[in-house]
Formats: structure tokens, sequence, C-alpha cells
């Protein structure tokens, strides 16, 4: 008995298939009538899958036929000659093996509750308005814009590079890295997004007060809920924002005036994110650690997801500070669209996953690839033109004009460069959303940059993703 | 493909290149998925040839999994070197080739898959194999070579023309990303430098073979290969349940049986360990006076009479808990016994292997199913395994597939008698000294068990007769004598190991 390995990790093939069903006459000692066809009906069906003569010989042997029992049954001379014999003369058949699932097959309840989590820390803000009352920042901003943005943008870009991290970690089986990873990272985001928002604070040299607070609590809070995202625990992450939502909301739709007595719901919500972070790592430390002789991700892997964040926020923030006044329905539509977002990208998925199965050129599949990528993109533009109509309506009052345009452009962008990332394409991704971003902070129109963006995307996406080796 | 041919000295072994015998002979044993990394079967054998040999200076490189297995042997001195090939582990790095020399390698490429795939071009694999083996050891990575999207499109295309047999098929896209991700992995063996003076002994067919071909050929080293089951064989019976499609098993089992076709052509000598084994190894081209059987062997001292039987009827059997060794027919045979003999019981001993735990459940619902639960007992892994043979007065062996089996030869070397299964170098090995039943036949295995139970006289003579057969014929200083005369033949004059009269003679062996 040779030991063989398989070729692939995981692949585990049974050396012994199952013993093939005899036909009755074979079991008597008797000659059977026609031997040619007892062996046909007996090994006709591997035969007719078989690739080689040789192949219909393994299996006669497995199946406990010897060369005596081939000569005093079937009349041949060996298991060798009655093969090929059976091998000519029955038709190839090309049996399908059992249909693999998609595992992208994720359920929309999932993708809508990310958004969900995604969107309501929002309502912090009309809560926390007695806190960052004050002065007017430069531009006529609102107090405190220029920290609350600074930390904001911080902790954004540095918590996507710390998820992409830990995701690699724990794709490596590697849990106790994850938590180390996890734990370490959400900490040193956390005093990033305080430090950040005080240097800001500093250089617009204003009055910081309360603020500063706040914003070291948002770092936190963002800390805390980057761990519970990337350790799947949504619901736990939604429990925790509850009482501050609910308080946010409740002030939105003018049910209570925004008092300071209020502010307690922030802390609570804070102190509830953070406990269950800290319960989530902690079910973590009685997981598996990466093999020792891994070498650690490199930093400079996780790079362009932080930068790919960064320029994601930067465009997202820079649609809410148009001119001296905070625009919420883009921003408000764009944070809620994340979710269904995330679902289409699975349905891309989905669709390639198929695509593979069933394409027989490089050609076909590469159109289908874009087909794909359309047809996804054009759903969540759909999705997200929606959204912005009906929180235009209910928050502002009014039904967005010429900013819709900026806004579904700008979406575009988002969406393709989230596919691209997520097809192993983030440096490119990050490389066209960062100049994208800069160009915002350099005053260029939404719609412009957006429209730029949005077109240059489309094209290195249409070209990348239609190779088959991106989807391997 | 950057570096020059010449830099290899690309030209077939040259007879008697590194004849010349200062010091030591060195050998390279060629392992997969064994020694020194795992217990039982061929890493036996390959402990025994090592632990025989104190004077051979050995390497062992072993094809492995993750590269990360511990040894579970612990190494004797003469083992001076250890290294590994693994096969999944990290992917390799390395840029794949580009412009001209991307072309270049496509086009050879495209003639390997050619040969894979169209049994008119078969006899341009050997050749494109060495070509990739060139381009992986002269700084190519074979690697994102293969996983080159044009390496994708070739294969694509090549594999959808009419005059193919996978065109009917209808290869897809999925079907060339597996396809060439299994040929990768298999392929990635080329990329180890291979030994450069010695002897390079492959010690199992299949991708052990490949850094024996490489030697040879790009150094001149003899190669031994000794098949112990056919690799090819067992690699068919495997993808019959695997998860891919016609086209994608058609190229990697094509790829297997060249491998196969390509070490017999090339190896300067065959060993399999028994003579059964030579029907695939003739058929599969090999020079029948290249082929020389070289039975296992077993230390008598180590296996001395096993003294009285139980005193309650038992069969015993000894071996690793696995779907090869057809334990539900044992069990079934087992229960029929049972009906005849009620107070007959069976012991079996040996542990389950990693993943195994299914089967072992498996073998528990049997044995209630079969109201038997209570006269079976499962042993566990032992310590000493002649403790096992002693355990029962008879010793059963049920495989579907084996080479030469060592429990078979250790139990008569104990003096037991024994039922095994027809399979493999079985009958070879017991001769007339035990019986032998076709396999998966329960009611047969129970006939021969029952007869032999019923009969102490009978199992007491064929008991000594097997332990006779033993010390005449399968002594473990016999096998290790045999391959330190053929290292030293083959360092000297390859040719010279290559005598059909050397093929050993058996009495009584029926075959």
């Amino acid at each position: 008995m040779s030991a063989t390995l398989e070729l692939l990790p995981g692949l585990r093939l049974s050396p012994l298939p199952p013993p093939l069903p005899r036909p009755a006459t074979a079991s008597g000692n008797a000659l059977p009538d026609d031997p040619a066809h007892e062996a046909a009906v007996r090994f006709g069906g591997i035969a007719a899958a078989a690739v080689h003569p040789f192949e219909v010989a393994a299996a006669i042997e497995a199946d406990g036929v010897t060369d005596r029992q081939v000569q005093r049954d079937y009349g041949r001379l060996d298991a060798f000659e009655l093969a090929e014999e059976l091998y000519a003369e029955t038709p190839r058949d090309y049996p399908e093996p059992e249909p693999v699932p998609s595992p992208w097959n994720a359920p929309l309840s999932a993708s809508l509750l990310r958004g969900l989590v995604y969107a309501l820390p929002g309502l912090a803000f009309p809560l926390g308005r007695p806190i960052l009352a004050g002065p007017a920042d430069r531009g006529g901003l609102p107090h405190g814009t220029f920290a609350l943005a600074t930390s904001l943008l911080l902790c954004w870009a540095w918590n996507q590079g710390l998820a992409h991290r830990a995701h690699v970690w724990l794709g490596r089986g590697g849990q106790l890295s994850a938590e180390r990873c996890l734990r370490r990272g959400a900490m040193a985001g956390a005093l990033l997004g305080t430090f950040g928002a005080l240097v800001a604070g500093l250089l617009a040299g204003r009055h910081m007060g309360d603020v500063l607070i706040f914003c070291a609590g948002q770092s936190a809070y963002m800390g805390a809920s980057c761990v519970l995202l990337v350790l799947g625990r949504e619901s736990a992450l939604l429990g925790a924002l509850a009482p501050a939502a609910v308080g946010g909301a409740a002030v939105l739709v003018g049910l209570v005036p925004a008092i300071p007595e209020l502010s307690p719901l922030l802390l609570c919500t804070l102190l509830l994110a953070l406990g269950q972070a800290a319960r989530a790592l902690r079910s973590c430390r009685g997981g598996s650690d990466a093999e020792v002789d891994d070498p650690v991700p490199g930093l400079l892997g996780s790079l362009p997801h932080a930068l790919f964040g960064l320029a994601m926020a930067l465009l997202t923030l820079g649609t809410a500070l148009r001119g001296s006044h905070v625009e919420v329905v883009p921003t408000v539509a764009l944070t809620l669209s994340m979710g269904p977002a995330e679902w289409l990208l699975y349905g891309y998925r989905r669709r390639i996953h198929h695509a593979l199965r069933t394409a027989a050129s490089s050609r076909a599949f590469a159109w289908r690839s874009v087909h794909s990528l359309m047809l996804g993109l054009g759903s969540y533009l759909g999705i997200l033109a929606a959204l912005a109509v009906v929180l235009g309506v209910t928050l502002a009052g009014l039904p967005m004009g010429q900013q819709l345009a900026g806004l579904l452009l700008l979406g575009a962008t988002v969406w393709t460069a989230l596919l691209l990332q997520a097809l192993g394409s983030a440096w490119l991704s990050a490389g066209i959303c960062a100049p994208a971003a800069a160009a915002t902070l350099a005053g260029v129109g939404v719609a412009t940059v957006g429209g730029a963006a949005a077109a240059v995307l489309l094209v290195v996406a249409c070209g990348t993703l239609g190779r088959v080796t991106v989807h391997r | 493909m950057s570096v020059p041919r010449a830099h290899l000295g690309g030209s077939p072994m040259p007879e008697g290149a590194h004849a010349m015998m200062n010091g030591p002979v060195e050998v390279t044993l060629l392992t997969e998925g064994t020694y020194p990394y795992v217990h039982g079967g061929v890493s036996v054998w390959c402990d025994q040839l090592v632990q025989g040999m104190p004077d051979v200076r050995f390497h062992v490189l072993g094809i492995t999994g993750s590269g990360r297995e511990p040894q579970v042997w612990t190494l004797p001195p003469q083992v001076v070197s250890v290294s590994s090939a693994p096969l999944w582990g990290r992917t390799p790095g390395g840029a794949a080739p580009r412009g001209r020399a991307l072309r270049r390698f496509l086009a050879g490429y495209e003639r390997f898959l050619l040969s894979l795939l169209d049994a008119d071009f078969e006899h341009h694999f050997a050749d494109e194999l060495y070509e990739l083996a060139e381009f992986a050891l002269t700084g190519g990575s074979l690697t994102a070579a293969l996983r080159s999207e044009a390496a994708l499109r070739s294969l694509q295309s090549l594999w959808s023309r009419p005059f193919l047999a996978t065109h009917a098929s209808r290869p897809t896209m999925q079907d060339a990303l597996q396809a060439t991700d299994l040929l990768e992995h298999a392929l990635r063996p080329l990329a180890v430098q291979p030994p450069s003076r010695g002897v390079a002994h492959a010690v199992t067919g299949g991708l052990a073979v490949l850094p024996g071909l490489t030697a040879r050929r790009f150094h001149g080293v003899p190669l031994l290969l000794s098949e112990h089951g056919i690799y090819l064989r067992e690699r068919y019976l495997s993808y019959r349940t695997a998860p891919y499609r016609w086209p994608v098993k058609a190229l990697i089992l094509g790829f297997f049986r060249l491998l196969a076709t390509e070490g017999y052509r090339g190896a300067d000598l065959i060993t399999p360990c028994n003579r059964y084994n030579r029907r695939w190894e003739e058929r599969g081209g090999c020079d029948p006076a290249r082929i020389r059987t070289i039975y296992n062997g077993v230390d008598p001292e180590l296996f001395p009479y096993a003294g009285p039987e139980p005193e309650r009827p038992t069969l015993s059997w000894a071996g690793r808990i696995d779907p090869i060794k057809d334990l539900e027919t044992l069990i079934r045979a087992f229960a029929l016994v049972r009906t005849e003999l009620p107070d007959a019981g069976m012991r079996l001993f040996g542990g389950v292997p990693a993943g195994g735990e299914a089967y072992r459940a498996q073998l528990d619902r049997l044995t209630a199913e079969l109201g038997v639960a209570g006269s079976v007992t499962f042993e566990g892994r032992i310590d000493t395994v002649r403790h096992a043979y002693a355990a029962g007065s008879v010793v059963m062996l049920s495989s579907i597939s084996e080479g030469f089996p060592f429990s078979l030869i250790e139990a008569m070397a104990c003096g037991r008698a024994t039922v095994s299964t027809d399979v493999g170098g079985v009958r070879e090995a017991v001769g007339d000294t035990g019986l032998v039943v076709p396999p998966r036949d329960p009611e047969a295995m129970a006939r021969a068990a029952l007869g032999l139970l019923r009969e102490p006289a009978r199992r007491a003579a064929l008991g000594s007769a097997a332990r006779e057969r033993v010390l005449d014929q399968f002594t473990l200083e016999r096998t290790v004598a045999t391959f330190r005369s053929l290292y030293r033949a083959l360092l000297e004059q390859p040719a010279a190991a290559r005598v059909r009269s050397m093929e050993p003679t058996l009495v009584g062996c029926g075959g």
C-alpha cells in the first residue's frame, strides 16, 4: 500500500469506492449465459465514465475480481483484457458531480442588519447636540466639525485596515492572533482618533470643550464596533446601539428636546459596545492559534484597505460638508445603502460562481462578468436613488434635485470600488479612489469627481474582473 | 527558460558516470506522505532499510502536504539529511514570465497538455515534462506561470478542440481552473533541487518519482523505483468519487498515467514487492528485464513463535482502521462464524488514523446491527504487534488492496495459521501455509475461518509451515542484503542490475 497525498489541502478522496452491485448470475458457479453481457452489466457504468481502460481494470480489481475469476466468469485472460474490451465497447458518458452550492448565498437580512448598524450611529449627533454646541468653526461650519471629521476619518481608515488584518488572521485559523490584533488595534485606533481630534481642534484654534470628550467616545465606539463586525456580532452591536439610537430618533422627530440630560444615553451605548466587544474577544481566546512558522501578514497588505477606507470617508464626508452647512441626506442614504450594496456584491459573486460553471470560453466568461457587474451596479443605483428620494422627503422635506446625479455617480464609484476590493484588487481600488478623494478636498464638485472616478473604475473593473483567474 | 539548457547538462544518464566508489554509498530515499512523517505501511519498510544499512549515507526527500508535518520516526545517524517538498503549503512566490518568454513557455505547456489529452501525442510527455522541470530549476516560477490567465486560456482553448475526447464533455472555465490547480500542485516537486549523486530510490510510484526522474535526467543519478501498491491504480480508484467533471479527471489521471509510464521507462530498476504488481508495470510499458521482485521481510527474532493459542476460539487482526482494510467484510464474516461457534470472539488491534473516526463509527454501528458488538473488541494501537497475533487462534487479513503485507508475514513468522484475501502479493506470501479467499466475500471468509477453528491439528500444521516459509524466504536480512547489493550495482554499472535471472523463485505460491 503506498501512502498517497491528495493534491489539494482538504481534498479527501476515498481510496475504496463502494462495491458495485453484482448481477444475480455472478454468484452461482455455473458459467453465465453470456459473459460479455454480464461484464457489461456489472462494469458498464464504470467503463462509460472512465478516462482510460486502466481505470476499468482498477475498478475490476478493486471489486475483488481476481484474474482467475476473470478467466472463469468472463472468459478473458485478465482484468486488463476485459477492461480494454469494455472501454472500447461502451459509449462514453459524462456523469456530473454533485453541484457545489455557491458560498455566496448570504441572506439579505444579514446585509440589511449590517447597513443598519453602519447608519444608526449617525443618530448620536442629534442626541449629542448640547455637547457639541459652541461657536461656529472656520468657514461657518458648526462648532467642532473639524475635530469630529478628523477623528472620524482617522478611525475609519484605521479600522478598515485593522479589519482586513484581523480577517487575514481568521482566514488562517489564527483566532488567538486575530484576538490580539483586534484588541491592540482597536485601542490604538481609539487613541489615534482622540489625538487627531485634539490636533485638529488646536489647529482650528477654537475652544474645544466637550467636543474632545465626544470625539474620544466616538473613537472608542468605532474600535468596539470594528471588533464586533469582524467577529460577526452584528446583533450584539445593534443591541448596544439601541439606547443612543432610540434617544437620537426621539430628538430627531421632536418627541423630546435635545437636552444635556439625555447624554448618558450616549455613554450607555458606548459602555454596552465596549462590554460586548470585550466579551467577543474573550470568546476568541479559547480558539486556535495560527501555525507558528507562518509569517505575520505584512502590514503593507492592509495599507490599501486603510487607504481605501480613508478615501471612502472623505468622499462621503465631502458630500456632507458642502459650503457652510452639513448636508445630511446624501450621507445617510449612502450609509444605509451599504447593507444592500454588500448583498449585491454577494449577488455578483453568485452569478460568477454560476458563470464559471457554464461559460465554455474565456471570452464568453468575460461578457458574463461585465453583464453581471452592470446588473449589480444598476440595482445598487436604483436602491440608492430610492433611499435618497425617501430620505430627502422625510428629513429635509423636499426631494433631491440636482444633487441626486452627484450622489448616484458617487454611489457608482463606491460600489465598483468595493467590488474591486472584494476581489483582491485593493491597490487598484485605493489607487483610483484616493485621488478622487483628494480632488474632493481640493473643492472639485461631487458630480465631476464621482463621474470621473466611476468611469475609470468601471473600465478597470470590466477588464480586471473579466479574467477567470481573479475568481480562483 | 532564461538560462541556457547547457547549464543543466540536459543529457540522459551517462552509463557508469558516478561509478567510482570513494567512501560510503549515498542513497536519497524519495517518499510521499510516508517516512519519516507517518507510522505504518511503507514507513516501516523504509525504517527497516535504513536501520539495516548503517554503512550507507541516507538522505530523505519527502513529498509532504503542508510541509509542517512533524517527524514521527527517530532517525539513526546514517540518515544525514531530511528535506521536504510540500505539495500545498504556501503558494511559492515568483512572477510569471512575460512577453516572449511567456509565449515560449506557453508553447511548451500546450504540447505538455496535448500529450495528456491526446494518445497520439503521448510520446511528447517526457520531453515537455523535463522542459517544465528545467524552467522551474533555473529560476522560473512554475507556479506563477501555470496560475497565469494565459496558461488558463491555453488549456481552455486546447481541450475544447473537436478532435479531443474532452470536447464532448464540454469543459467549462471552472474545469480549467480546477485542472490547472491540481496540475500546478502535482508539479511542485519539479522545483525541488534533485539529488546530484549516489542513488535516487523512490519508495513509491507517483509524485515521489518526479525528483528521481529529474535527478537522473540532469545529474545522471541512477533511479531505483520500489512499488508497494500500484500508485496509478489507487489514483484511478480515488478519482472515481472525486468532485470533478470528466475533463478534469481525464487531464489529471492522464498526468498520473504518463508519469507512471515515464517512471517505468526511466528507472534503471523497478522492484515491486510482489509479482502481482508486475502486471501493472508491464502494462505500463516497463521492460520486464528491468523489473525485479523483492519481497518484504521480517526479523524472525522480533516475531518468535507465539506460544499457546488463547483458550477461547479467537480471530485476530492487526492494522490501521481504514476502509482499504475492508473491516466490514471481516465483521460480517465473524458474525457468520458466531452463528456456528457461539463462544468465538474477535480482537482487532490498530489505531484510527486522523480523519478515520467516521469509519470507526460505521464499524461500531455494523457490529451492533449484526449483534456481535459484545464479542468484537477494538483494542486500539498496540506497541508490541506480535501480541496481537498471539491473541488469535487464527489471524485474519481482509484487505481489498495490499502490496506484500507485513501483518501477514509477521503473523506467519509467529507460527499462526492465517485466512487472507486474494489481493496483491498475498498469495505469494502465504503459499500453501494458510487459506486465501476472494476479497469482499464474507461467506467464503467465514467458511475458511470456521474450518480452521474446528481443526486444531490443521491449524498447528499450517502455523509451523508458515514460520518455516518466512525463515526460508522472507527474512529482513535477505531484503536488506538485496537492496544493499542493488545500490552498489546501480552505482557501479546500472545495466548490470537488470538481470532477469535474479527473479526470486517461490515454491507453492500457486501464482
